[in-house]
């Protein structure tokens, strides 16, 4: 078993005082009709989440709305970048902290995925957020192709989050994928 | 008159513009390029600008970010006038609105 970490990945274990975790199977169903189901999970896991933050929290509105965005936004990664093949499970559990929400999303990818996410990866992580964000909005319009990170790029960005990553060789062909994103409160 | 009903979202034609509202996270920018070409449409028509109307637009996904994106940056190049209206109250307004401006510095945003 091989593994390779990028960006802000930390193996330490949270120490939760709340946590939630959600099971999805990808392809058991198309694309199409399940990709409600994203927004509404992540709505689901704001909602659950920010019950558990003091009532008189300054940012809860800002808080609820960032952590529907990360949800929804590794929802709809895993769905669209997983083996298909592999017909393993999509998780996302979260964990809250006293001071951060660390999401934790593990998908299975094929070999093809993992060189893709290993260029985007190289690339992301040695940019500022914000130079990378119009960097690719710029080659996106002139290219007229679709954008990658833009979601990783928005939350650096604009919810001050850290994200990382580690891919897993197991036994070919399975390669895990896990993304982690640690929001602070 | 423009308007699109979608799941959950809808984007109308209303006075000197058009309003995005609901919760827009279409999956791909294939699913947004019909929205993009209504916006790209209305300005063209509207003698080169355009006010966008989001004060009632509560989520968008990294998808509606770069189509919101790839719309300013053909205006910058087509030296179309935009304007967009917002909400201080939907969070993830200020934030990613502003971020548009460094792709099109005149870009009006109005709270």
């Amino acid at each position: 078993m091989q593994t390779e970490n990028f960006g802000d990945f930390t193996l330490e274990q949270p120490s939760a005082e709340e946590c939630l975790s959600l099971s999805f199977s990808p392809s058991a169903r198309p694309l199409r009709d399940r990709w409600r189901n994203n927004g509404l999970s992540a709505n689901f896991v704001s909602d659950y989440m920010t019950t558990f933050l003091p009532s008189d929290h300054s940012e809860r509105e800002e808080i609820k709305t960032a952590v529907s965005y990360i949800a929804n936004e590794l929802l709809e990664n895993a769905m669209k970048f997983c083996d298909h093949s592999a017909n393993k499970a999509v998780t996302l559990h979260l964990d809250l902290e006293k001071d951060r929400i660390i999401f934790t999303l593990i998908n299975r990818i094929s070999a093809e995925q993992k060189q893709n996410l290993k260029v985007f990866l190289n690339d992301f992580c040695s940019m500022d957020p914000m130079d990378y964000f119009v960097f690719q909005m710029e080659k996106n319009a002139e290219e007229d192709t679709e954008s990658s990170g833009v979601g990783f790029a928005t939350m650096r960005n604009d919810y001050n989050a850290q994200v990382g990553w580690s891919i897993t060789d197991g036994e070919s062909p399975e390669i895990d994928l896990t993304t982690r994103v640690y929001l602070p409160l | 008159m423009t308007n699109i009903q979608g799941d959950g979202y809808s984007v109308c034609e209303e006075g000197n513009g058009i309003a995005i509202n609901g919760a827009l996270r279409l999956n791909s920018m294939d699913e947004y390029k019909t929205i993009q070409d209504v916006l790209i449409e209305f300005a063209t028509k509207n003698n080169n600008q355009i006010e966008i109307d989001l004060t009632r637009l509560q989520l968008l996904n990294s998808s509606g970010i770069t189509m919101l994106s790839k719309f300013v940056i053909h205006c910058r190049k087509s030296e179309i006038k935009v304007i967009m209206k917002w909400d201080q109250n939907i969070s993830w307004q200020g934030k990613s609105l502003k971020n548009l401006q460094r792709l099109m510095p005149s870009l009006e945003l109005i709270s």
